[in-house]
């Protein structure tokens, strides 16, 4: 459902209307992501990425339970609207999945329905654990165990938040099933009947998805991991303008390789729902195929250039910076230089075979 | 390209509308205009097997070969 609305920002520039509820939605998620309260504010810069991204993964699911613990504690008659709205939330994929299978006249699958019933009992138990932390403890062979000086000292610190990681490792886990169950329809009707129009269509699907996840992550992710950076920052006992610019620095570049991957993300959609129209042999298409080729090796290009001048200034600067805050990265972009290098090839392959298809049209 | 249909001709030579030719050939009125029209990338034997028993004429009558270079310097002349 979510996807759907993100669905009517792809065609911002088609209608003025469009763009200012994307505008709208991008505030909304900044002001949330700056307001959301991170667990590491004592941390100093870029030392805190992993403990960020899980409270951003559980953030929706720390709402809902916030507001039901607060319902459930007000009074009797909180507690009782508090259990059906969990109740309802749990029943919330089985009752649109029914819901859509009335509307649209489809047979029901026990495979589908299984899994709406397993989507909304994890739902349920993630919100459930979180209105209730203290129900998750650890096993006492553990407790046992950590009690020994062997133990690393960094699984020692991560136990200690183990509650939060015990919830996210849920989400994962339930993150897991949904795409799981994408690839299986996928198979399914490949295995019918191999069409790709209809593939297209979970394809579509695929890419809504990637495209809220990416969206959720420039304007509520990003600004919030920015604040954390800068709290970090005034705790820095000296440096303080080189680790700013080494920030600024880091965010430009991020937002610049999120925006670029937008763009795929928005090519690629036109290039589906032509699929999906049954456009297969096109002009348009091949031009797509070669933008988002282009797009992937700007993506590289800036990816190394982001390394370079990242690295260059902490060396050029390493004297005037905080040796914990020191961080040289190095790697190479082989994933977007890999998918620059494949969509490539599948121009060359659509202009080969639009060449074919033209010319066996034209064959009188 | 230096092969050219010379259909127009036989066409009017037989009085025949492209319609009633398109019927009698089996295909459709467009595909007719781009023979025509010399826009086509190929022409099938079973095409020109019925197009010749239609029009009473030779492969040859309809299809002309005129190089390309020989027509560059005939115009170049006029």
């Amino acid at each position: 459902m979510l996807t759907k609305i993100f669905y009517h920002f792809y065609d911002y520039k088609k209608k003025p209307i469009n763009l200012i509820s994307c505008i709208l939605l991008a505030i909304v998620l900044v002001i949330l992501g700056l307001f959301n309260n991170y667990s590491t504010n004592e941390s100093t810069f870029s030392r805190s990425e992993r403990a960020i991204i899980i409270d951003i993964t559980l953030y929706p699911f720390i709402l809902i339970s916030k507001l039901l613990k607060s319902l459930a504690l007000a009074s009797s008659t909180g507690n009782l609207i508090a259990i059906i709205i969990l109740g309802l939330i749990c029943a919330l994929p089985l009752i649109s999945y029914v819901s859509r299978c009335i509307i649209t006249r489809k047979h029901f699958s026990l495979g589908s329905f299984t899994f709406n019933i397993i989507l909304g009992a994890m739902i349920g138990i993630i919100i459930y654990y979180l209105i209730n932390p203290s129900l998750i403890s650890l096993p006492k062979e553990l407790v046992e165990i950590l009690k020994y000086e062997y133990v690393d000292d960094l699984i020692k610190k991560a136990l200690d938040d183990f509650r939060k990681i015990f919830l996210w490792v849920l989400v994962i886990v339930l993150i897991q099933i949904i795409i799981l169950y994408i690839i299986y329809n996928l198979i399914n009707i490949n295995k019918n009947n191999l069409n790709l129009f209809k593939a297209a269509k979970y394809f579509l699907m695929f890419q809504r998805i990637c495209y809220t996840i990416l969206f959720i992550i420039a304007f509520f992710s990003l600004p919030g991991m920015f604040k954390n950076d800068l709290i970090g920052l005034i705790n820095a006992e000296f440096g303080i303008l080189h680790i700013f610019v080494l920030i600024i620095i880091k965010y430009s570049f991020l937002y610049l390789m999120t925006f670029l991957m937008l763009k795929v993300l928005r090519t690629i959609h036109d290039l589906l729902v032509n699929f999906t129209n049954e456009i297969l042999f096109s002009v348009e298409n091949v031009i797509i195929l070669k933008k988002c080729s282009r797009l992937f090796l700007i993506n590289a290009i800036a990816s190394f250039t982001f390394q370079i001048i990242w690295n260059i200034y902490q060396f050029i600067n390493k004297s005037n910076i905080p040796i914990e805050d020191l961080k040289f990265i190095v790697g190479f972009p082989y994933a977007s230089l890999f998918l620059t290098l494949l969509f490539y090839l599948l121009a060359l392959v659509m202009h080969q075979s639009y060449e074919i298809y033209t010319e066996n049209s034209l064959t009188i | 390209m230096s092969i050219y249909v010379n259909l127009d001709e036989i066409i009017k030579k037989n009085n025949i509308t492209s319609k009633e030719l398109a019927e009698l050939i089996g295909i459709t009125e467009a595909n007719l205009s781009i023979l025509r029209s010399n826009k086509a990338k190929a022409i099938r034997f079973s095409t020109l097997n019925k197009l010749c028993k239609i029009l009473q004429c030779e492969p040859g009558d309809i299809l002309k070969y005129i190089d390309d270079n020989e027509e560059g310097e005939e115009s170049e002349d006029e």
